[in-house]
């Protein structure tokens, strides 16, 4: 059993600690409650600070120097059939038989020798309709049809581990049924990671959106995670920090990742979980530059469902890493340590933040309660007004920017209109909050195949547990 | 051998900005030791002082009138003053700090020529023309806010320049951030801030391959990346001032303002740079001729052979240097400024990066004599601004700001205010009076605050209790009223006593005058 396992969200220690914790804040709140409500604004201002100067920080380390991975179409080419080791893809997949078809088609692009190639559909025991739908299609000898035993948790990272027992390949990946991976990335990952040498046992590649100009929602969606993928993750390799992976296309040494003990079951993130655990035990991760594009989220409940799982995920990861703190912190030393905190902890917990502090900056100039001028001390007070005001000029700024250098200028207005996109975040942070206390492993489901048109069957039934 | 001496050479001219930081600093300590430094230099001191050392401390107290960058510099040395009083008390930090902002200007400066592929006689040459110019020598010393905003603007320039060469948006990025940082040092970086996006703009759009649409939603971007800053700049500052003292523009609206100090001094501004549109040109034509004469001939050789070679990187330093003097001029012209000489600093900077393009633009295959006497021609043409500028220094008509420095008559003024200031703060000092004891406007009485040992003793216009203080001053613990003789707008005098300065009460009051008998200050008890 792994150590770090999401199944219990905090340890004894660390539940005993949060009740001391709260029961001396009781106990202040009630003799001081200004000095409380100081201090905990004082906290909350210097860690919000904190975090957008550390995403600045990224930013410009990102975008100093080359961090993304590049392998050439021709260096991808170039090696023979003859050395390029096994290669398991495994395609976790929950209720779309609609979209299988198109797995299918979109695996088969992809520019691997068969007889070295092996895709593994995992398949859960009671989606009967998804099993069948997949026995008709998968007709190749490469592709075979795992069918996952029915137990609980019923995960997308349970239905990995148990492709990775059964995994031949040196190398493994993971795809969503709706991906539609760059054909040569399973050859770019290889090189590469030849190249890199042992102490890389990962790359993750980059992921985007086919259908980016269906909505608003999909817009802002496109931009965020050419921000991430772009500038997020590069300036965390040039730190030398923790990388959180995404869901899909992560591409492993097999057996590293075996010795690691895979994927936690019961962590909604296990990728952004997978990543820490990576780097402290001292494996190094790259971005290789291949896109895989995915689906991005178009309706508004839907997206919600996603975002709060992902940050319900990233809270988890957080605390579950915390909890050893000298451990975590010979692990990871102080680079990762200011990962953890600021980017994994810190990104659910700024959008959560987001919505508190925005509804005090209207009720400040509505009201102007003068009980808010002594709750905001000078000090704070000066680098919250900051932070209001730099901060989010500095993300529609970065999302600007962005737009510019992912060469889609026509997203400048979705770019300038980000604080909309905020909004949806803090919700979806909100709902991550309430669920880690009240239902910490439940997974929400996303449902794919929204930019099908609606005559097509997957749009209704599809539903994945990416 | 020769590599070696090369070698030397190179280094010579990279570290040449030490000297200049030398030249800078004897310059500051000259204008601090002589008590020169300018009332402008000490007002900027003063906000910031304000903000930290006054009775009630806190940001706002930066005021809203000047533009904030030049004392937000400023704060992190001032808890300083403890060890050295004189940082504060005679204004030693403001010009310590104007001679380092220049240095850095110089060093900028340099490193632009070098982008632009000067070669290094010619690059030694003219940062020299423009580090040892001697309105770049004196602003180097006297605390005034120039310094900041050369640097600001050149900073500007050399991203600027770097986009244009290499088509990077990210570069557009610190282009954007130091227009906006130029608006934190003066307000004439509005013209920048208007004028860089429409030039990245235009950039974009005219070399971007492809269709129409797609080149006009590239050139959008750009120029919204370039223009976010500045304007987010503009847009807080007037917010920030709408929101804490009920004005967007204060510069433009407050009766301390610019505006009203121009029309306040009207009459005299006009009787000595001319009434009509035509006199007024003129006076100003020949001051810009006195700082660099040759500047139209460079930028008409610059402009052709930009056009020439199809090489536009002579258009940063023409936009973002070129917009301010404009701007300048034409507020001149327009009767909203007071015309002073140091408003055409700008064109210093420019000439001398003009000569710069001018001797790139002229390369192989033109003979290599053709290539020396263009160099030569530019060189000289850069230089003579350096004795012209000597020359208009010393007409007070010309440099009316500066010949209060620079010339004996001048210098002698200055140095008997700022020893009548002195004198009214070691008098009030010595009084031992409590907190809140003393009601003065701080836009006349900065130098007394600033020079005073007991900072607290003065309730000043930044505080937040000042307009109470002032409707019932005894109520308030205030037991002195520190008139300034002719402050136009002295909140303290005309809210007490009306515009008038003659219905001023001297009996039982104490007054200071300057050598030649003018009454400066009246201190009246309540």
């Amino acid at each position: 059993m792994n150590r770090f396992s999401a199944r219990t969200v905090l340890s004894r220690a660390q539940r005993t600690g949060l009740m001391v914790a709260l029961v001396l804040i009781g106990i202040g709140a009630i003799l001081r409650p200004m000095t409380v409500l100081q201090t905990v604004v004082a906290i909350v201002t210097v860690a919000y600070g904190a975090a957008i100067v550390f995403r600045v920080l990224l930013v410009w380390a990102g975008a100093r120097g080359e961090h993304l991975i590049k392998v050439s179409d021709a260096d991808a080419r170039a090696v023979p059939d003859a050395d390029l080791p096994v290669y398991t893809v495994l395609v976790p997949a929950y209720r779309e038989p609609g979209v299988i078809g198109l797995l299918m088609s979109h695996l088969g692009a992809l520019d691997y020798p068969k007889d070295r190639l092996e895709v593994f559909l995992l398949l859960e025991e009671d989606d009967r309709e998804t099993i069948e739908a997949a026995s008709a299609v998968a007709s190749e000898p490469h592709v075979r049809i795992l069918v996952v035993p029915e137990s609980q948790p019923k995960t997308k990272p349970k239905a990995c581990n148990v492709g990775l027992e059964q995994a031949t390949g040196e190398f493994v990946t993971i795809y969503d049924a709706e991906d539609v991976p760059d054909p040569l990335q399973l050859r770019r990952a290889v090189v590469a990671l030849r190249r890199l040498g042992a102490s890389y046992v990962c790359l993750q590649a980059e992921l985007g959106y086919f259908n980016v100009d269906q909505n608003r929602i999909t817009k802002w969606f496109a931009l965020e995670y050419a921000t991430w993928f772009r500038s997020l993750l590069p300036g965390l390799v040039a730190l030398r920090m923790p990388i959180p992976l995404g869901g899909t296309s992560n591409h492993f040494r097999a057996r590293e990742l075996r010795e690691l003990g895979a994927w936690d079951p019961y962590n909604v993130t296990e990728d952004a979980d997978l990543g820490i655990r990576l780097a402290r035990s001292g494996h190094r991760v790259g971005v290789l530059q291949s896109v895989t594009l995915e689906e991005a989220n178009s309706d508004f409940i839907n997206w919600i469902k996603q975002r709060s799982r992902w940050y319900k995920g990233y809270l988890m990861t957080w605390l579950v890493h915390l909890r050893s703190p000298r451990a975590t912190i010979r692990q990871l030393g102080w680079r990762g340590i200011l990962c953890l905190n600021l980017f994994v902890g810190g990104t659910p917990l700024a959008a959560l933040l987001n919505a508190v502090l925005w509804a005090t900056t209207i009720l400040w100039f509505l009201d102007r309660p003068p009980i808010m001028e002594e709750i905001f001390v000078p000090p704070f007070y000066y680098l919250g007004v900051i932070c209001l005001v730099f901060g989010n000029a500095t993300v529609i700024y970065l999302n600007v920017l962005s737009a510019r250098t992912m060469d889609r200028p026509d997203l400048l207005g979705t770019a300038l209109l980000s604080p909309g996109y905020w909004a949806m975040m803090s919700l979806a942070g909100a709902k991550a909050a309430w669920q880690l206390i009240f239902n910490p492993s439940y997974w929400e489901k996303t449902t794919h195949g929204l930019h099908l048109p609606p005559s097509s069957p997957s749009s209704k039934e599809a539903a994945d547990v990416g | 051998m020769s590599v070696d001496v090369r070698a030397r050479t190179t280094a010579a001219v990279e570290k040449q900005w030490i000297a200049y930081a030398v030249v800078y600093l004897g310059t500051a300590l000259w204008f601090w030791h002589s008590g020169l430094v300018p009332g402008d230099s000490m007002s900027r001191a003063a906000n910031a002082y304000y903000t930290l050392f006054s009775r009630d401390p806190h940001l706002a107290a930066i005021g809203f009138v000047w533009n904030p960058l030049p004392s937000l510099i400023l704060l992190p040395f001032l808890p300083l003053r403890g060890i050295v009083p004189a940082l504060t008390q005679q204004g030693l930090l403001v010009v310590l700090m104007s001679a380092a902002l220049m240095t850095a200007t110089v060093a900028v400066l340099h490193d632009v020529l070098r982008r632009i592929e000067v070669p290094r006689t010619a690059r030694l040459v003219l940062t020299g023309a423009f580090a040892l110019h001697p309105m770049i020598v004196v602003y180097s010393g006297n605390g005034m806010s120039e310094a900041c905003f050369l640097l600001c603007l050149m900073l500007a320039v050399r991203s600027l320049l770097i986009w244009i060469s290499e088509g990077r948006a990210e570069t557009l990025v610190p282009a954007g951030l130091a227009v906006g940082l130029a608006y934190g040092a003066r307000y004439e970086a509005l013209a920048p801030v208007a004028a860089v996006p429409v030039l990245v703009f235009l950039t974009t759009f005219r070399r971007t391959p492809g269709p129409r649409s797609r080149r006009l939603a590239l050139a959008r971007v750009d120029a919204v990346i370039t223009a976010l800053p500045g304007v987010l700049a503009v847009a807080l500052w007037a917010l920030a001032g709408k929101l804490i003292v009920g004005q967007w523009f204060a510069t433009f609206s407050s009766r301390y303002g610019n505006a009203a100090q121009v029309s306040a001094n009207a009459g005299d501004i006009s009787l000595v740079t001319g009434d009509d549109l035509a006199t007024r040109a003129g006076y100003g034509l020949q001051q810009m001729l006195g700082l660099s004469p040759m500047f139209a001939v460079l930028l008409a050789a610059a402009l052709v052979l930009a056009w020439h070679r199809r090489d536009p990187r002579v258009l940063a330093a023409v936009t973002v240097l070129g917009s301010v003097l404009a701007f300048d001029v034409l507020a001149f012209l327009s009767g909203t400024s007071f015309g002073w000489l140091r408003f055409h600093i700008t064109v210093i900077p420019l000439t001398v990066l003009l000569a710069g393009h001018v001797i790139t633009a002229v390369r192989p295959p033109v003979a290599a004599a053709a290539r020396t006497g263009t160099a030569v021609a530019a060189l000289a043409l850069t230089l003579v601004a350096i004795p012209s500028t000597l020359i208009t220094l010393n007409r007070p008509d010309l440099a009316r700001e500066e010949s209060e420095w620079l010339t004996a008559d001048g210098a002698a003024r200055t140095r008997d205010l700022t020893r009548v200031n002195r004198q009214v703060a070691a008098d009030l000092d010595a009084l031992n009076l409590p907190e809140g004891a003393v009601l003065t406007d701080a836009a006349y009485a900065f130098r007394i605050v600033l020079a005073s040992d007991r900072p607290k003793q003065f309730v000043i216009t930044p505080d937040r209790d000042f307009p109470a203080a002032l409707a019932d001053p005894t109520g308030n613990g205030v037991r002195y009223l520190l008139l300034s003789a002719r402050g136009a707008a002295d909140a303290v005098r005309i809210g007490r006593f009306g515009p008038d300065p003659a219905t001023v009460p001297t009996g039982g009051a104490r007054t200071w005058s300057d050598t030649a008998g003018n009454l400066q200050w009246t201190l009246v008890p309540l």
